[in-house]
């Protein structure tokens, strides 16, 4: 048998970037026609390698995916070789994607429950086809709510899709910021995500916490939802780890016993407590 | 399966006649310590050597290997195989057993590796029994050693005057069949466990495996990390010359005039600051402590335990004791699980 | 599109580092193809003033007229990356640094007569002292691979990959005898950035620390070993450690005797 090369990606083309704040950018890739990866079970909080030839890969997550169509959004921050060229190129340049890899957020576990959702600055990129799902799945989830800070309000992503997040029934989005600069009108909260906790809703009983942001963001939001009666594996966080394969081998991404790129991104924190090498 | 016994003076007649078939690696002299390397004799060999400075798993996983080269306008390349049979001689159980530790990471998972599958498949392995293991070995204590309990295709142990030749699987038996030899006896069998039970008196070292993965994970804080951490040099050395460690980097590297290049991987270490760096420079394993603490703890802590799926609930460390041979700074991994459990 | 503009300036240094970038020989056509090589006093004798795309600038700053011209180097210039040791770190013109002037006199016969010292700094000390540096190729001389690395990264516009970590990775990686565990022998290579491929331990030779500190150089338990292993005295750590990169942090305490 010819076992295929797991590292040979397939060219896709970048149909659209759209800038989100002065660093981030989404950008819409799209498969060629006839891709296999057409029909490819999608979870949100999966993630996938993209590649530049000559300048590298990197892995990035998607923040939507169009069901049959093999287009897909991922929303990143310009940091790296990568990140930059994938900028600088913008619209109508090929890259290379394989995946997507990895164990996503508990869409399954979450049906008939409440499903809190908690991101910080760009740790709204994964979660964001988490909303879309619950939105059009609507009477498979209870009520959703959606607590989102950022270090500025031109920081936060998606803010033009803020009003038809709200718009979803039984929803709630609550925002705040570290900072707001001069000259820019703001009349959400002000403080760290966790001072949103006064005033959400979502009781520790049957409901699904869904998180991602800075860990040490996350250490907090742990912390505070355990002091309010959520149990460790209702609490699920995405982690960031260098990743050079995606498929359990370079080691790069291990936590302990667990290998990021394939037992999460995405854990219930149940299974990372006590783990070295973590903030939370 | 059957066996054969080799007078050690036709040993020299059945390398060679090996050698028609395969290219044969064996432990060779290089200064003070061994290597494996290419040779095309019996006597290029030392079958006495103690231990290899660089794992077998070189053959296996190369420093460095192309993955595929491409072209900046399109085009993919994946590299072409010749390499013909090979043969690795005089393998010991330690690293023998590492091997089907690897084949665990890289063929059982999701995503096997064709070209690790590929150089597996075609390398025959000769193992040999150690029958005189350094003061660094404790390969009895992780129930890899002195002797290999399967995986190779012959199996030689050093009877005195004569080699005790096994096969192991069919592709043994033909290389036996290529041996002058007469049958085995249940002398012979015997005179193997009395070598085994000789070795087995002459470890220096051990590790109480008892508990580990528990150990590890209740003492991520314990003082002993911090102590390391102060004299670790971080130079890489214990990684690279584990047998078992599999990590590595992947990168691309383009040709000068930039019309295309390669994209490969290289051996990677867990002990190096850049190992765990991301974007922006945040590092989950800044301190040096930490890198030590996940070198020792995925070899013998959580490398060994249940939950941990890539070696089944067994420990990554084979006790081969290449890291404490070559580790400038002094330190023993045994000593650690030593310290940890307050002995 | 234009071709980028490369200057290759010498301050105080030996010019090897220059030399070195002859030395990519058979990518130099590929290169000049690349690049327009504005100035490069070594090899051309066609040389124009800046502004430049990228400066290779070797050599550390020793003279009043070297600051003066680096300064307007920097001013020129896009990318300005700092080629060598003497750049990087002093090097061995920094040596002076530790020297008083009357010992440097036992040497010199007609110490005050020699001109260069005379309009010279009482200090040497690297570019980074005196100006932004974008990028720095250490070793003495540095790796023409990290020279073509460096080009490449700078017309692709990316953070080019240069080996951060200790020699004895590609050392143990090249499967050496390791001089310091096997032989006893003062080497270096725990604490000295990677990237010349190990070339002295493969030829038998320890490690002398030319491309300065690794990453992550933990140059006190180094030294503790150098003392206990291989019985060097405390003169000969703060030689060790003083040669090439003695004011960088990583080294400094142990350059001047773990005060």
């Amino acid at each position: 048998m010819r076992l295929e090369n797991p590292y040979l990606a397939e060219e896709c083309a970048v149909k659209r970037v759209k800038r989100q704040t002065p660093d981030v950018y989404t950008y819409t890739i799209s498969y060629p026609r006839g891709s296999n990866r057409l029909r490819m079970p999608f979870r949100p909080g999966q993630f996938i390698m993209v590649s530049i030839p000559g300048i590298g890969e990197a892995p990035f997550s998607f923040s939507a995916w169009d069901d049959g169509k093999g287009i897909f959004d991922t929303t990143i921050r310009t940091v790296g070789n990568v990140t930059s060229a994938l900028m600088k190129r913008g619209e109508g340049q090929r890259v290379w994607v394989r995946g997507p890899y990895g164990r996503g957020w508990p869409m399954e576990e979450a049906k008939g429950k409440d499903v809190l959702i908690v991101a910080g600055g760009i740790g709204m990129a994964p979660l964001r086809p988490v909303i879309e799902l619950v939105a059009k799945n609507r009477r498979s989830y209870g009520g959703l709510e959606i607590l989102y800070g950022a270090r500025t309000p031109n920081d936060l992503l998606f803010a033009d899709e803020f009003e038809s997040w709200k718009g979803i029934p039984d929803a709630d989005l609550l925002l705040t910021v570290d900072s707001v600069p001069k000259g820019i009108e703001w009349d959400h909260g002000v403080g760290v995500v966790t001072t949103l906790f006064d005033r959400m809703r979502t009781e520790p009983n049957d409901s699904i916490v869904m998180t991602c942001g800075p860990e040490i963001m996350m250490k907090f939001v742990v912390k505070g939802l355990l002091a309010m009666g959520f149990q460790p594996k209702d609490l699920y966080l995405s982690l960031e780890r260098r990743m050079k394969c995606g498929i359990a081998q370079c080691g790069h991404c291990q936590i302990g016993p667990k290998f990021v790129c394939r037992d999460g991104p995405v854990f219930p924190y149940s299974e990372l407590r006590g783990l070295p090498d973590l903030l939370v | 399966m059957g066996g054969k016994v080799i007078a050690k003076d036709s040993l020299g007649e059945f390398v060679s006649k090996l050698s028609e078939r395969y290219r044969i690696f064996g432990p060779r002299k290089k200064g003070t310590e061994w290597i494996f390397d290419e040779v095309r004799s019996a006597e290029e060999m030392d079958l006495r050597y103690s231990t290899t400075i660089l794992p077998p798993r070189k053959f296996f996983i190369p420093t460095s290997e192309r993955i595929f080269s491409f072209k900046m306008d399109g085009g993919v390349e994946e590299p072409e195989e010749r390499d013909g049979p090979s043969l690795i001689f005089g393998i010991h159980s330690c690293d023998l057993n590492a091997l089907l530790l690897l084949d665990m990471v890289f063929l059982e998972g999701e995503f096997p590796s064709p070209s690790y599958a590929r150089r597996r498949e075609r390398t025959a392995l000769v193992a040999l029994t150690c029958i005189d293991p350094s003061e660094n070995c404790f390969c009895e204590s992780m129930g890899t050693g002195p002797s290999p309990a399967g995986g190779y295709d012959v199996l030689l142990t050093d009877l005195g005057r004569e080699y005790l030749a096994e096969s192991g699987s069919r592709r043994g038996e033909e290389m036996l069949a290529l041996a002058k030899g007469r049958a085995v006896t249940a002398a012979d069998l015997e005179g193997k466990a009395k070598a085994i039970e000789c070795a087995k008196s002459k470890f220096k070292k051990k590790v109480d495996l008892k508990g580990i993965d528990e150990l590890f994970l209740r003492n991520l804080d314990n003082p002993v990390w911090k102590r390391l951490g102060e004299k670790d040099l971080a130079c890489g050395i214990c990684v690279n010359s584990c047998p078992t460690c599999f990590c590595f980097d992947v990168r691309d590297q383009l040709d000068f005039p930039m019309v295309g290049g390669v994209r490969y991987k290289e051996w990677d270490a867990c002990v190096l600051l850049e190992f765990s760096q991301v974007a922006l420079g945040g590092n989950f394993r800044r301190d040096r402590a930490a890198r030590i603490r996940q070198f020792i703890g995925h070899n013998l802590g959580w490398g060994g335990a249940s939950q941990f799926r890539e070696f089944k609930g067994r420990a990554k460390c084979v006790g081969c004791g290449r890291c404490i041979r070559y580790c400038p700074a002094g330190i023993d991994l045994t000593e650690v699980v030593k310290e940890l459990r307050g002995i | 599109m234009a071709k980028p503009k490369l200057a290759v300036v010498k301050m105080t240094g030996c010019a090897g580092c220059q030399m070195e970038v002859l030395r990519i020989e058979d990518k130099l056509l590929d290169l000049v193809g690349a690049v327009d090589v504005a100035y490069f006093y070594m090899a051309t004798s066609a040389n124009r003033h800046g502004p430049y795309d990228v400066a290779l600038v070797e050599g550390s700053v020793s003279t009043p007229r070297e600051l003066r011209e680096l300064k307007e180097l920097r001013e020129r210039t896009k990318l300005l990356i700092a080629l060598g040791d003497c750049a990087c770190s002093g090097c061995l013109p920094s040596i002076v640094n530790w020297v008083p002037p009357q010992e440097s006199a036992k040497v010199y016969e007609r110490f005050l007569e020699i001109h260069s010292k005379k309009e010279s700094f009482q200090r040497v000390y690297p570019l980074s002292a005196h100006v932004r540096v974008d990028l720095e190729l250490r070793g003495c001389p540095p790796h023409r691979d990290a020279i073509l690395e460096a080009l490449k990264g700078a017309l692709l516009g990316i953070k080019p990959f240069l080996r951060e970590h200790p020699v004895c990775v590609e050392c143990k990686l090249k499967e050496n005898v390791c001089l310091l565990v096997c032989e006893g022998r003062p080497c270096m290579g725990p604490v000295t950035a990677a990237g010349c491929g190990a070339a002295c331990p493969s030829n038998g030779r320890v490690c002398e620390g030319c491309y300065g500190p690794m990453s992550d150089a933990n140059a006190s338990s180094l030294a503790e070993i150098l003392a206990k292993r291989c019985g060097l005295s405390r003169e000969d750590l703060i030689g060790k450690f003083r040669k090439y990169a003695g004011l960088t942090p990583a080294f400094s305490k142990e350059a001047s005797g773990g005060i």
